[in-house]
């Protein structure tokens, strides 16, 4: 028996050597995204699928759309460290948010079993042991039982366009999300903020700051629907910028009218919205 | 819990550990700990299903000691008859209820009369198949005096719910697990090494073979009709390889954990895939189920002995019978009574029992006319898996309509290169080591202990990067 366990043990000493072996090489190989954007391309616009389906880069010349569906501002502040990092010569970033971005319920977006599951393979390249440590720390199991997919992720080849762009959305589902929207919700008392959204969006103020970026803060049109909670919401949002972020640009449009037929659902623009409303942000020069 | 999840790679070496240093002196403890486990082990499905093979295991527990008593032969039958209603009405309930009142509805609807039923919305209790034959074969041995009654309540319990085969078999035989949970385990090194080795070439089976066999195979059965004759082949070979790397890969997880715990199970496949005839793939697939029906149906009803027409009855019966078991549809009654088509001539040529050994013993290639009934044999058995694999008979005869159209000479729209390559290599391996219990039995290389550990490495490695997503056990469901 003894014998057994010790050649266990020792045969995953030995596989634990290949495989970190195998990873460092593959890594070394394989996962040097390029993060490299066209120099006429002065403005990044990171965020979520909001942004992601709503602003068209091909419409805005000197905007790059980097957005992806359900990353949170930990996610977008490791794509922004490398992007910049790479690319000097952004002038400005412009940062998505939605009424709720700050609230406790976004703290799924960081400890949710499927979103680690996701995002975390995907990610990996761009983090360093801080980004590892805090993630961990956040739902050790996720992480541990990840890391075989996180291993497999490092053998194939990522590439850059899996972490975000502009998405073509031809949805056209407002009338059924209508129909299907709860409008008697109960009413919120108090707002309890995510702490992790909240770390990650000052950790994206800061980080900008020093490179000298400006940072507009940039809420994208919504179908107007009676929400009392999104008041609430939207001003609690804008007491955080005013208290922590006061050199950001607040801008919010999400009453920004629209016909219906802009509409995917009732929280995107599907691409006739989006061609409408980049053709206004090029026209206006908001992002300049 | 699946043998492919996280939750069994912890499970695992908990019990393990508890099994050997903190009971290790002790067989009853041994056994409580299997039982436990076990429970544990199925309870993870639903909590539900306890009680039904709690229940299961108590009554056939109670049959047997009811046996063991010097009872006249009337009481002796109605105690057999109390476990196999009992344990044949778990399996027609749950299994089969809503399945025979459709056919019966639609059979008054036929004739002209309505019927007003409902069916239920019952879910399949996992393993019910395997775990009621197991405890079936135990009543019907005891009352045909071949096995002694046991009276260790906690062994029987171990042997019913016994983890590593609960859900997908091996079938096992009360004869030869039974007495097993008796006897002192003692840990043997050799055993314990080889167990891991066949667990390995398990998941590789199924993560690497039949995980990424389903992907194509799922898109290619949900969209048959858009697809080309020669792809529709594909997808044919490829749902004989999912379903021979889920299954068999299955049963070696099954038999090398037992094997960690110091106990034997009984072989489930013996690389089906190199038969020359399709009594020789019945001898090598499913061993436990085909020796099970073999003994407990098939003999008592006369086997290939008698008058011509009741050895083909015999076969019908048999064949038809397994169909059923593996799922209420008749594409599976089909399946079974095409079998028995196939089978029929062999045993009336009396040419079933021509293939037994293995082929082309000492030789690396096989000669002609051994890959010409290889070839034929397979080729059949892929007519028959399209039975199996089709939701209902009348999609199976599609299937095989485009499959034989003139379409079947066009380059195949779906093909995946890594797939081929891993059922290639899988073949590969089998064939050389088709005198082994399994493809990693590596005896004369015992002593260079690197050359194992790289190979072992190389096939954890690729199961990690070129696994399929992670897909339920397809026999699970039967």
């Amino acid at each position: 028996m003894k014998k057994f366990i010790y050649d266990i043990i020792k045969f995953s000493l030995f596989l634990f050597m290949t495989i970190l072996v195998l990873v460092i090489f593959s890594l070394y190989l394989n996962n040097n995204i390029d993060f490299k954007i066209p120099k006429h391309k002065e403005i990044l616009v990171v965020g979520d699928s909001r942004p992601e389906c709503a602003i068209n880069d091909q419409i805005l010349d000197n905007v790059f759309n980097y957005s992806q569906s359900g990353a949170s501002y930990f996610y977008s502040y490791l794509k922004i460290r490398e992007i910049i990092k790479n690319n000097s010569h952004i002038k400005t970033l412009v940062l998505s948010y939605s009424y709720a971005d700050l609230s406790k319920s976004r703290d799924k977006w960081y400890v949710g079993h499927k979103r680690i599951n996701n995002y975390m393979p995907m990610y990996f390249p761009l983090f360093n042991l801080e980004d590892f440590i805090f993630l961990f720390k956040s739902n050790p199991y996720s992480v541990t039982i990840t890391m075989p997919v996180l291993i497999k992720s490092i053998f194939i080849k990522n590439n850059q366009s899996n972490l975000g762009g502009y998405r073509h959305l031809k949805r056209d589902k407002l009338k059924e999300a209508i129909k299907r929207y709860k409008f008697n919700r109960a009413l919120i008392k108090n707002v309890v903020y995510s702490k992790y959204q909240a770390e990650y969006l000052l950790k994206i103020y800061n980080f900008v700051q020093k490179k000298n970026i400006k940072l507009i803060l940039l809420s994208l049109p919504i179908y107007n629907i009676p929400n009392k909670n999104c008041t609430k919401y939207n001003e609690f949002y804008k007491s955080f910028a005013k208290k922590n972020l006061n050199k950001a640009i607040l801008i919010n449009h999400s009453n920004f009218e629209l016909p219906e037929i802009s509409y995917g659902d009732l929280g995107h623009l599907n691409y006739k919205g989006a061609k409408i409303y980049s053709k206004y942000l090029k026209s206006s020069g908001i992002l300049n | 819990m699946l043998f492919n999840s996280i939750d069994f790679a912890i499970f695992l070496p908990i019990v393990f550990i508890l099994y050997w240093f903190v009971a290790e002196r002790n067989i009853k403890l041994q056994n409580l700990i299997v039982v436990i486990a076990s429970y544990v082990f199925y309870g993870m499905w639903d909590w539900r299903f306890l009680s039904l093979i709690f229940f299961s295991s108590f009554v056939d527990y109670l049959v047997g000691i009811g046996l063991s008593n010097k009872l006249n032969k009337r009481i002796r039958k109605l105690l057999l008859l109390i476990s196999i209603f009992i344990n044949l009405g778990f399996l027609g309930v749950f299994k089969y209820y809503n399945f025979f009142l459709d056919n019966f509805k639609e059979a008054f609807t036929f004739l002209g009369y309505s019927i007003n039923t409902e069916s239920l919305n019952i879910i399949l209790p996992v393993g019910i198949s395997f775990y009621t034959f197991q405890t079936l074969s135990y009543s019907i041995d005891v009352y045909k005096r071949k096995l002694e009654p046991t009276k260790d309540i906690l062994a029987f319990f171990a042997f019913v719910s016994f983890f590593p085969q609960l859900v997908a078999g091996p079938i096992e035989r009360a004869k030869n697990l039974l007495p097993q949970f008796y006897k002192k385990r003692y840990f043997e090194y050799n055993t314990a090494v080889d167990g891991m080795r066949q667990i390995l070439w398990g998941l590789f089976k199924k993560i690497i073979i039949a995980d990424n066999c389903a992907i194509l195979v799922n898109k290619i059965f949900a969209n048959y009709t858009d697809y080309s004759g020669s792809t529709l082949l594909l997808g044919l070979i490829f749902f004989a390889f999912q379903i021979y790397g889920d299954f068999s890969g299955y049963s070696d997880i099954a038999i090398g954990t037992a094997r960690l715990f110091g106990f034997n199970l009984m072989r489930n496949f013996a690389f089906p895939y190199f038969s020359r005839d399709i009594a020789e793939f019945w001898r090598r697939w499913h061993i436990s189920l085909s020796t099970w029906f073999r003994d407990y149906v098939y003999i008592p009803l006369g086997g290939s002995v008698g008058k011509t027409w009741l050895k083909i009855r015999n076969v019908f019966i048999i064949f038809i019978v397994s169909g059923l078991w593996h799922g209420a549809n008749w594409t599976f009654i089909v399946w079974g009574l095409i079998n028995a088509l196939f089978f029929i001539p062999l045993i009336l040529l009396k040419k079933n029992k021509k293939n037994t050994e293995i082929v082309a013993e000492g030789k690396v290639i096989p000669n002609f006319k051994e890959i010409f009934q290889i070839a034929i044999t397979f080729f059949i058995i892929l007519i028959l898996w399209s039975f199996f694999r089709s939701e209902s008979i009348k999609d199976a005869f599609s299937y095989l309509n485009i499959m034989f159209s003139k379409t079947i000479f066009r380059i195949p729209e779906v093909v995946s290169l890594k797939t081929v390559i891993f059922i290639v290599l899988l073949l590969l391996i089998e064939w050389l080591q088709r005198n082994k219990q399994h493809a990693l039995q590596f005896d004369n290389i015992n002593s260079k202990r690197l050359v194992r550990w790289c190979i072992y490495s190389v096939v954890i490695v690729a199961i990690m990067i070129f696994g399929g997503n992670q897909q339920q056990f397809i026999y699970f469901q039967f």
